[in-house]
This record gives C-alpha cells, sequence and structure tokens, in this order.
C-alpha cells in the first residue's frame, strides 16, 4: 500500500561520492547560487548549509529513526484517537498539494505503519554499512546559542539532538518531510518550534510552496521589496519618528539608526509603498519587530 | 510634593485629555507629570492610555485622570470619542518642529466638533530645552493662542520646566469653571459641587473602581 521509493535514502556514501547527487528538486536550493539568495537568505545559508555540509550542501538525511519515530506516533495515534484526545492531526499539512512531490507516499492511515516498520528495516539494511546518527548539527547548536545570546527574554527549551536534527532537516527541505513524515512534522510544530530556529523555519514552510522555482521566487520578491522600500510614501516621517520609539529595551533596535532600526524602517517604508490604502500605522512596528528577531529583512 | 499621589479619597475627580501630533511628547509629559521621569526612548502611544495623579487644590484633593492620546491621524475616530467626558483638553506641539505647531488649528477645530462646550484649553509647546533647534518662538504662539484666548505655556518633560504648572493650571481653570457653576445652581462646598464627576467623599476607592 505505501510504496516507499528507495531513491529517497541517501546515505553519507553516495553524498560524499557525488556531492550533486541531491534528494530532489526542492532540495536543490541550497546548493544555488549564493548570490541570489543571499539578498535574503545569507543568514541561514551561512550559518547552517555551509558550516554544517561543507561538502554536498545538503543535509544527510538518517531516515530510519525517522521512520521509526513516525510508526511510533501513527501507533499512538490509533490509541488516541479512540480517547480522542491529543491526536495529531496532519489533514492540514496533507491539504496542501504543493507538499505531496509526484509520487512521493504519504502515510495517513493507521494500518500503514506495519508496512512502515517494514520500509524502517529495509532502509537499514540499505544503510547498514553509511548509516550514521545525524549528528551533525553544530551549526543549529550554534544558532541556539546566538539566540540566546541576543534575546535572553526569549524563554527556550532546551533541544534534543534527535529534535534538532529533524528540525535541521525541515529548513534544508521542507516538502520532503512534511511528506515522508507528516506525523513527526507535526508533532515537532506542535511542540513548538525552537524559538531559535523559528525564523529559518517560517521561510521553510513559506517557500515549500514553490519547490522548483524558490531561488527564482525569492530574487523576485526581493527586488520588488528594495523597490517597495525606495518608493516616497506620506508616511515616511512617521515611520522615521517611531523607529527609535518602537523597542527601546531590546538590544537589537536599541541603537539609534543601527542596523535593527535600519531594517524595520525599509520593512515599514516597503508595506507602506506596497499597501497604499493602509500605508503606515502606528503599532506596525510591534509587528515587524518580532519578525525581525527572527530573520532578516 | 507627590505625597498625595496614592491616595485613594478624592474630593474631585477631573479627566483630562492630551492630544497633538504623533511625536510632540504627550506621553513624556505625562510620564514626567504622574511619575516624575523621563525617558529619551519612550515606545509611541497606540490607541489611548492613562495615567492618574491626585494634586492638592486649594486644600481639596482633585484626582486627575489623564488620558494620553495616540497621534497619528489614523487613530482619531479612537481618539476623538475621548474628547467628550474630558474636563480639559491639553494640544501639545513640538517647538522644534514647525509642522507641529502649523496642525494646532486642527487639533482645536477636532476640540469643537467632539468635546463638550465649555470645555478648558491649553496650548503647550514642548521640547523647551532644545534651544538650538527651536523654530517656534514663543511670541508667535503666544500671540496665536491670545487670539483663540487659550492660556498658553512652553515646557519641557526633559528637564521638567513648566510640566506642574501646565497640569495644575489646568486642574484650577476646571475647578474655577465647574465650581462656579455649581454655585449658581446653589451648590453648596466642596465635593457636593455639580458637574465634577463625584465618587462621594471621603469613600476609599479600591483600584478596581471605575476604569482603572
Amino acid at each position: 500500500m505505501v510504496e516507499f521509493d528507495p531513491s529517497l535514502i541517501i546515505s553519507f556514501e553516495t553524498m560524499d561520492a557525488s556531492p550533486d547527487i541531491l534528494l530532489s528538486p526542492s532540495s536543490l536550493s541550497p546548493s544555488s547560487p549564493a548570490s541570489e539568495l543571499s539578498l535574503i537568505d545569507t543568514e541561514l545559508h551561512s550559518s547552517i548549509s555551509s558550516s554544517t555540509c561543507p561538502k554536498s550542501g545538503a543535509f544527510a538525511i538518517d531516515w530510519e529513526p525517522l521512520l521509526l519515530f513516525e510508526a511510533e506516533i501513527i501507533n499512538n495515534n490509533s490509541k488516541l484517537l479512540e480517547r480522542d484526545t491529543d491526536y495529531i492531526n496532519t489533514s492540514f499539512l496533507l491539504a496542501r498539494g504543493d507538499i505531496g512531490l509526484g509520487n512521493r507516499t504519504t502515510v495517513t492511515d493507521t494500518q500503514s505503519c506495519d508496512n512502515f516498520t517494514k520500509e524502517s528495516e529495509t532502509v537499514r539494511k540499505n544503510e547498514k554499512t553509511t548509516s550514521k546518527p545525524i549528528s551533525d548539527i553544530t551549526a543549529l547548536k550554534n544558532l541556539l546559542d546566538s539566540y540566546q545570546n541576543l534575546l535572553p527574554f526569549i524563554e527556550s527549551k532546551p533541544v534534543s539532538d534527535f529534535n534538532l536534527a529533524i528540525w535541521g532537516h525541515i529548513i534544508n527541505d521542507f516538502p520532503l518531510l512534511a511528506s515522508k513524515v507528516p506525523h513527526v512534522v507535526t508533532k515537532l510544530v506542535h511542540e513548538g518550534i525552537p524559538p531559535a530556529l523559528r525564523g529559518h523555519i517560517w521561510k521553510s514552510f513559506i517557500f515549500s510552496e514553490h519547490p522548483n522555482d524558490k531561488t527564482s521566487s525569492l530574487s523576485s520578491l526581493s527586488r520588488l521589496y528594495n523597490a517597495l522600500a525606495a518608493e516616497w510614501t506620506p508616511d515616511l516621517k512617521l515611520i522615521a519618528k517611531d523607529l527609535y520609539r518602537s523597542f527601546p529595551d531590546v538590544e537589537i533596535f536599541k541603537e539609534r539608526d543601527g542596523p535593527g532600526q535600519t531594517s524595520l524602517g525599509k520593512v515599514l517604508r516597503a508595506y507602506s509603498a506596497y499597501d497604499i490604502q493602509l500605508g503606515y500605522c502606528q503599532g506596525l512596528a510591534f509587528l515587524v519587530g518580532p519578525l525581525l528577531m527572527h530573520m532578516n529583512d | 510634593m507627590y505625597g498625595s499621589r496614592s491616595t485613594n479619597v478624592y474630593d474631585y475627580l477631573f479627566k483630562l485629555l492630551l492630544i497633538g501630533d504623533s511625536g510632540v511628547g504627550k506621553s513624556c509629559l505625562l510620564l514626567r507629570f504622574a511619575d516624575d521621569t523621563y525617558t529619551e526612548s519612550y515606545i509611541s502611544t497606540i490607541g489611548v492610555d492613562f495615567k492618574i495623579r491626585t494634586v492638592e487644590l486649594e486644600g481639596k484633593a482633585a484626582k486627575l485622570q489623564i488620558w494620553d492620546t495616540a497621534g497619528q491621524e489614523r487613530f482619531r475616530t479612537i481618539t476623538s470619542s475621548y474628547y467628550r467626558g474630558a474636563h480639559g483638553i491639553i494640544v501639545v506641539y513640538d517647538v522644534t518642529d514647525q509642522d507641529s505647531f502649523n496642525n494646532v488649528k486642527h487639533w482645536f477645530q477636532e476640540i469643537d466638533r467632539y468635546a463638550s462646550e465649555g470645555v478648558n484649553k491649553l496650548l503647550v509647546g514642548n521640547k523647551n530645552d532644545m534651544a538650538d533647534k527651536k523654530v517656534v518662538e514663543y511670541s508667535v504662539a503666544k500671540e496665536f493662542a491670545d487670539s483663540m484666548g487659550i492660556p498658553f505655556l512652553e515646557t519641557s518633560a526633559k528637564d521638567s520646566t513648566n510640566v506642574e504648572q501646565a497640569f495644575l493650571t489646568m486642574a484650577r481653570q476646571i475647578k474655577e469653571r465647574l465650581g462656579g457653576a455649581a454655585e449658581k445652581n446653589g451648590g453648596a462646598s466642596g465635593a457636593q459641587k455639580a458637574n465634577v464627576n463625584l465618587r462621594g467623599q471621603n469613600i476609599s476607592q479600591s483600584t478596581g473602581s471605575g476604569c482603572c
């Protein structure tokens, strides 16, 4: 019933042998021309892709524990379903056609968990010699640390290495993870995205809609953004006035005309030019601020 | 000086309103008056905010409930609904910002449109400590205020100049106006006087009372 596509299994061996072999078209993005991506995505790609996977530009996914985890959640679900509590509903993920990605199959019913266990065994066989625990998460850990230093007032729960690795995969190829292990993804999201990774994960969610032309949509968006931010709007004076009185107590926005206030101003100007009817409304800065705490403009 | 602020007992309750362009220092004036503090980086006011301070006027405790409004045009539908219940309205401009002074007459038009008749008004030019950046001269503003028959003060929330005076001037005038009206109606002393919103004399107000 559930067909497992062995080509999805990627091992360290194949990656080492041929760095260009990647999981899917959508996972090409991390190795896409850096110049295009750098406009929006510099932070992510410098901090994760390059440092974590200097060779391949993509995370090697060890599917075995993931599939086991998926099967376990599905098993639990069937028990929970009877009591109708805490049932992990993946329909919101599966409802999104763009996540289907062609032949990839998704597991939606509980009967399939047996198949899944079998698949896991297949995976184990295939990866027996090459499989390593997901361990290359130094970059993600650094992210968690630097975030804690930057925004100490945001509480972060400790993240297990296992979960951290899954988040890493989600960042790199959300559609793939969502289609292969939807229950795992949903469970993790339900439990909360680690604050330090929010910006990266939000982005991977958003751009999963156009996995194949992620690069071009990003660059056209960033062109539009820059053009809008340069336009004149009647709100420029007021925006400038509000920049230094929006987050006077938040380190990254404290400095007058510093990088934080500059990017805050740019987003607000671009938005006021984009949405002429609304323009700038005092209070928008309080919405933009938290976004900028998690990603660059 | 601020000893009476914490008291829950008062004879009068006056509602004051601060209006004026965005960024002229309305919130800072209020912060100086109510909490006697000042910060360079106060967050912009969204919608409305208020603070309370009880002052003594000729032996009577007057609780000033001061409403602070957002200056941005688009909030006027919200802020205008606060004009009606106000006993006194303070129009603030920034002495270093000509536009904010030019807009003062629009703010007075707003008062005419929305506030109760006979409401006390006061014009305040804030940021007067920034002498080198001052563009609105005292004489010009004074002339304008006189032509409208409105008292005028230049203040600085930063160095406290005239902040007390501004609010106390307003409170005194309200007391005079309402007290006078009450006397005409044959009202008796102090808190018994008419129009003033009375919460009763010497009744302890719990913090949960009214809107606060």
